[in-house]
């Protein structure tokens, strides 16, 4: 393993600290007194998530991949490449869509917000320890907090900031209570291949003291990052949430929080070496998933204001995704590798989440932005494009084949199919969890349907008027073009995902089985050396 | 106009599907002033793809693929790291052939019905009928069961909105029950073909997961009690579109909201996909599944022809009525589809392209009497013959033709059926018989069905018939021009049904009896992979010849034989095949 001085570390963080600096920057120039310095906010933010773009695109900041720097806390792996790139992307069509939204002497603290919560993703992504992991998470959490506050000036915004932000430090609070016992299991904060063999071991066996210790820290854990992709029961702050936040605002959500808690609970299992078919954790994941799902497609069915549909949508999303998550990233290939299409399907959905909350950003009806169903009605004669857009997006987070949505669904419930061939004991459970996705999928129709008919097949004598801005247009138009070419050539970003996770494959094989009691440490390091 | 090279098929088959597909982007962003266009483009594309599609049936041969195009389209990893590969593979055979031709000829008649109907929103209007065009072509000609899958499932969008926007009073409720009682039943199909997908990789030693039919109609090993889930997991999809009974009560809604044009095709064509997909892939892919499940589709089977005809009794509105025969009518052919008798098979097809032709008729005879008269409740309508000498000859032509006239289409397609279950060993008489109520209900509610419409007093609506968008009170010169076509393949197709048997039945054969008998012959051996897969050409070929000489529970003996050659001719009798893939 290569010893790498602090310079190096902070030189590979480079995409991070461009980020974080251009954001306290942005603090000071939205306070400008020039109105012109004000409104260049947007456009700082936007030249310097494409600069990022171009700094991960070539490499710059990334040493040699794989190369972890597990001393500093953070391990710079193909996982870390994925997850900047797509952040950086998803930063740039947000900024687009929420280009005008909030006021304008607000403006440098949103988009400086709006950067650092970014660059918590991205950490997230990278942490090797679990205080880094921790201190990613709120970086990640507490901006939207603010995000949402500054959105609109309407009560409500203050509303459900203040509440997300006090579920969101309870939830936090979880995390770390889990956290300090992984701690103790571990006797480090490091999560490297000591900590996975320690945590297997504990595991392992029942009768040893760790194993309760081990299992309550993995629960508590877990159960404090589900919060943060609103997986069932940790689910009821979302829909207030995004009601009370602006249209942009929410089509943040659907992506920041959701990336991070994913990647975190990517990191949490590999702790476990992903042993995500059998025993205890099997079981929660299984009746996490299939209630997620189940509940929150039942919930977005009887919803009219299409913020709270979405917002429903995206519980059963997660639901989705935790059987990608469930049946791990052991199996080979990209059908097999369920932590691979959690990727690709988090991007899909972010993206197609985002255009429809840009086109409901955009539309004003009666003088208030559009949020009902009713709001909407008739689009497509006045407005096609709009409409059309809102089509797109509808039928992807439908999954309707040839959709980007489809290729992520075939991808998740094929993973779980294919962890059902590979596995015996639970094979039928499993079996019976992507029979639940796909039944879920349908019922989700029902309701992405009734969007697309309003928008599509009523008429209506007074429209939605859309604003005058062009920018988050653009945001929008651009999502649309993204989820045309994903259409059509869904197999780079299938690909992406799939070699982000050979770390995550890596990881869990490289103790196969639980270390000797007497020695873990050296078995555990002396395995990566044979790779 | 036969496609001399194979180069020329590829293109033509390729046309097919993206023709109409550029065809409707061109048509919906045509400027409002040039909406005029957007008809004449319409009948100009389906025109086309008519005359592509009718030559590459005549073309093709009963063995082999023609117009094979095949690409990669999502592959990700490779063979090491194990990956997912999703081709765009495209042909005809013997078996999708005549379908592809039934849209063909279908979709121009549609499109040209519609120039009186459709007023507002024209460009949309056409848009989407050429998009579901693309999307029907798609299903027939899809040799990756994914590709399949991907235009199965997009054919839904255009008719929602062909239903939503341009249907009856009731169109929206119409049109988002079709869509979710249809997307429920396939999503559960799409399971069923991941996990067979996966198994197949597995059973066949690959780790790229690949949906190619031949792979997948060839793979031996699944466990009888898998084939038999994964049976159920087509059925779920296939025997909505189909529509099958239980499962039918999505379609006389629908049919009775969509404008004409929607129904003819939702008719001819879309519930095609459904005994389509039965037969292309429950009966090859999990035979002994389609074994397993026989009896159970039999019994739907006719409890849908005897269900479907009693409902059609007591209709009032003429369109309904034809709705609900569709269901009595899609009984006969999944009846005859598992008979699992080779000439069952080649009926169930026969019936399809019939049921296509003469439902489709009716349906559009049944729009140009409701331009008229705003009407299609036979209490207020009565005695059209003095009105409308034309229609009247075509509309009891049709009817005839539904009912299985001797002499027209729906007679021998009939026949096949019946005679092909009552011989069944899977079925057996009794259900030969109870189906062929069926014909004699279906005489009954469609003549009285002429009877009161056509025939009798005269009975009008006030302030009818209506003559305002430029018809007339007889059938126009274009109404009688799109029914030409179809009164011709009524008759044709009566009299000569060879046409479309002599290369369909050995592709019938050798693609899907072979798999079924070899099923049939080891029902319960879980893994009896390599002797099955090695004996069954021999097996089959030997079988007209010496008919049940090694198995007695054989599901082909020579009597059966007979009586088909008897039915169509001294010479009807199937070519023998050269043992190995198809």
């Amino acid at each position: 393993m290569p010893t790498v001085s602090a310079a190096v570390s902070l030189g590979s963080l480079l995409p991070e600290v461009l980020l974080a600096v251009v954001g306290c920057a942005l603090l000071i120039v939205g306070q400008a007194a020039r109105r012109s310095a004000r409104q260049a906010v947007t456009w700082i933010t936007l030249v310097t998530l494409i600069v990022a773009i171009v700094l991960v695109r070539f490499g710059v900041g990334m040493p040699a991949v794989d190369s972890s720097v597990v001393s500093s806390g953070l391990a710079f792996t193909s996982l870390t490449a994925f997850a900047r790139m797509v952040t950086l992307l998803l930063g740039v069509l947000i900024t687009l869509v929420s280009w005008a939204c909030p006021r304008e002497e607000e403006r440098g603290e949103f988009f400086a917000m709006m950067l650092f919560s970014l660059v918590g993703v991205m950490l997230v992504a990278s942490a090797a320890n679990l205080v880094i992991l921790f201190l990613a998470l709120e970086l990640v959490s507490i901006p939207t907090y603010v995000m949402i506050a500054l959105s609109r000036s309407n009560p409500r915004a203050v509303e459900s900031a203040t509440k997300y932000f006090f579920l969101g430090a309870a939830a936090a609070a979880l995390t770390a209570f889990g956290f300090s016992y992984l701690y103790g299991v571990i006797g480090g904060a490091s999560l490297d291949h000591v900590a996975i063999g320690r945590v297997a071991e504990a595991l392992a066996d029942p009768a040893a003291p760790a194993h309760t210790i081990a299992v309550i820290g993995l629960l508590l854990s877990l159960l404090g990052v589900l919060f943060k992709i609103a997986a069932v029961p940790l689910h009821f702050y979302i829909a207030d949430v995004y009601q009370g936040a602006a249209s942009p605002v929410a089509g943040l959500l659907g992506f920041v929080p959701k990336a991070a808690g994913l990647l975190a609970i990517f990191k949490i299992l590999t702790l476990t070496q992903w042993n995500t078919t059998e025993g205890t954790l099997f079981w929660i994941l299984w009746i996490v998933a299939a209630a997620t799902m189940t509940v929150g497609n039942v919930l977005a069915l009887q919803q009219t204001n299409i913020k709270r549909l979405l917002a429903y949508s995206g519980i059963a999303h997660s639901g989705y995704m935790l059987v990608g998550i469930l049946a791990g990233p052991l199996g080979d290939g990209i059908i097999g590798d369920g932590t691979a299409a959690v990727l690709y399907y988090v991007v899909i959905y972010g993206i197609a989440n985002l255009c429809a909350f840009a086109m409901l950003g955009v539309l004003r009806s009666k003088g208030r932005p559009a949020e009902t169903l009713r709001d909407v009605a008739g689009l497509l004669r006045y407005y096609p494009s709009l409409a059309l857009l809102m089509a797109l997006a509808m039928f992807t987070l439908m999954g309707l084949p040839p959709t980007p949505g489809f290729w992520g669904k075939l991808s998740l419930f094929g993973s779980a199919l294919a962890a059902a061939n590979l596995v015996d004991l639970h094979q039928k459970w499993i079996i019976a969890l992507v029979i639940i996705a796909v039944l879920n999928s349908a019922v989700a129709a029902a309701y992405y349907l009734r969007v697309i008919a309003a928008v599509l097949l009523y008429e209506t004598d007074e429209p939605a008027e859309p604003s005058e801005r062009q920018a988050p247009l653009m945001g929008g138009l651009l999502c649309g073009f993204l989820l045309l070419a994903f259409m059509f050539y869904p197999s780079r970003l299938l690909a992406m995902g799939r070699s982000a996770t050979t770390t995550l494959h890596e990881a869990s094989q490289a103790v196969v089985a639980p270390a000797p009691p007497t020695e873990p440490v050296r078995t555990a390091l002396a395995e990566p050396e044979t790779h | 106009m036969i496609p001399r090279s194979d180069a020329m098929a590829a293109l033509g088959v390729n046309l097919l599907i993206f023709l109409p597909l550029l065809a409707a982007i061109v048509v919906w962003t045509l400027p409002e002033r040039r909406e005029g266009l957007a008809p004449r483009i319409a009948l100009a594309v389906g025109v086309v793809v008519f005359l592509v599609a009718l030559p590459l049936w005549l073309a093709t041969s009963a063995e082999g693929l023609l117009g094979q195009t095949s690409a990669s389209w999502i592959v990700v990893g490779n063979e090491d790291v194990g990956g997912l590969r999703i081709a765009y593979h495209v042909a005809l055979d013997a078996i999708s052939a005549p379908l592809v031709a039934l849209t063909g000829l279908l979709v121009p008649l549609a499109v040209w019905c519609s120039f009186t109907a459709i007023k507002h929103r024209v460009r949309e209007y056409y848009a989407w009928i050429l998009a579901l065009t693309a999307g029907m072509f798609g299903v027939f000609v899809a040799r990756d069961v994914l590709l399949f899958y991907v235009f199965f499932e997009f054919t839904l969008v255009p008719l929602y909105f062909l239903i939503g926007i341009w249907g009856g009073a009731d169109r929206r409720y119409a049109a988002n029950k079709f869509f979710i009682y249809t997307f429920v039943g396939s999503v559960i199909t799409f399971a069923g073909i991941l996990y067979l997908a996966i198994r197949a990789a597995d059973l066949t030693g690959t780790s790229v997961i690949h949906f190619d039919l031949r792979m997948l109609s060839t793979l031996t090993g699944l466990s009888a009690a898998e084939q038999s889930l994964l049976f159920v997991a087509f059925f779920c999809g296939f025997a909505i579109k189909v529509p099958f009974f239980p499962l039918h009560t999505w379609l006389p809604l629908a049919h009775t909201e969509a404008p004409t044009a929607g129904s003819v095709l939702l008719a001819g064509v879309l519930l095609k996909l459904g005994t389509y997909g039965f037969l292309r892939f429950s009966l090859p892919l999990v035979p002994a599944g389609a074994v397993h499940w026989a009896t159970v589709m039999g019994w739907l089977a006719i409890a849908g022809i005897v269900y479907g005809a009693l409902c059609c009794w007591v209709q009032t509105d003429v369109k309904k009525l034809v709705a609900y025969s569709s269901v009595s009518h899609l009984g006969f052919c999944m009846l005859g589809m598992f008979s699992l008798v080779p000439f069952g098979l080649s009926g169930s097809v026969l019936y399809m392209i019939n049921h296509g032709i003469s439902t489709g008729a009716l349906f559009l005879v049944v729009g140009m009497i409701y331009e008229r008269y705003h009407t299609r409740d036979m209490n207020q309508l009565g005695g059209l013959a003095r009105k409308m000498p034309v229609m009247t000859f075509f509309l009891v032509l049709f009817v005839l033709s539904s009912i299985g006239l001797p002499g027209l289409n729906g007679f021998v397609s009939e026949f096949t059926v019946l005679f092909a279950a009552y011989n069944s060993t899977t079925l057996g008489p009794a259900y030969g018989v109870v189906g062929a109520s069926g014909i004699l209900l279906g005489a009954i509610y469609m003549l009285y069905m002429a009877g009161r419409v056509l025939f009798g007093p005269l009975k009008e609506p006030a302030g009818t018939p209506d003559t305002s968008a430029g018809l007339t009170t007889d059938l126009t010169r274009r109404e009688i021009a799109i029914l030409v076509p179809l009164a011709i393949a009524v008759v044709a197709l009566g009299v000569f049904p060879r046409v479309i048997t002599d290369s369909l039945d050995p592709a019938l054969d050798h693609q899907v009896m072979q798999r079924v008998t070899a099923a049939a012959a080891a029902p319960v051996a879980p893994f009896a992979s390599a002797t099955v897969s090695g004996e069954t050409p021999k097996h089959s070929s030997d079988r007209r010849t010496t008919p049940g000489d090694t198995r007695g529970d054989t599901i082909f003996t020579r009597e059966d034989s007979r009586g088909l050659e008897r039915l169509r001719g001294p010479d009807a009798g199937v070519p023998e095949l050269a043992a190995g893939g198809f």
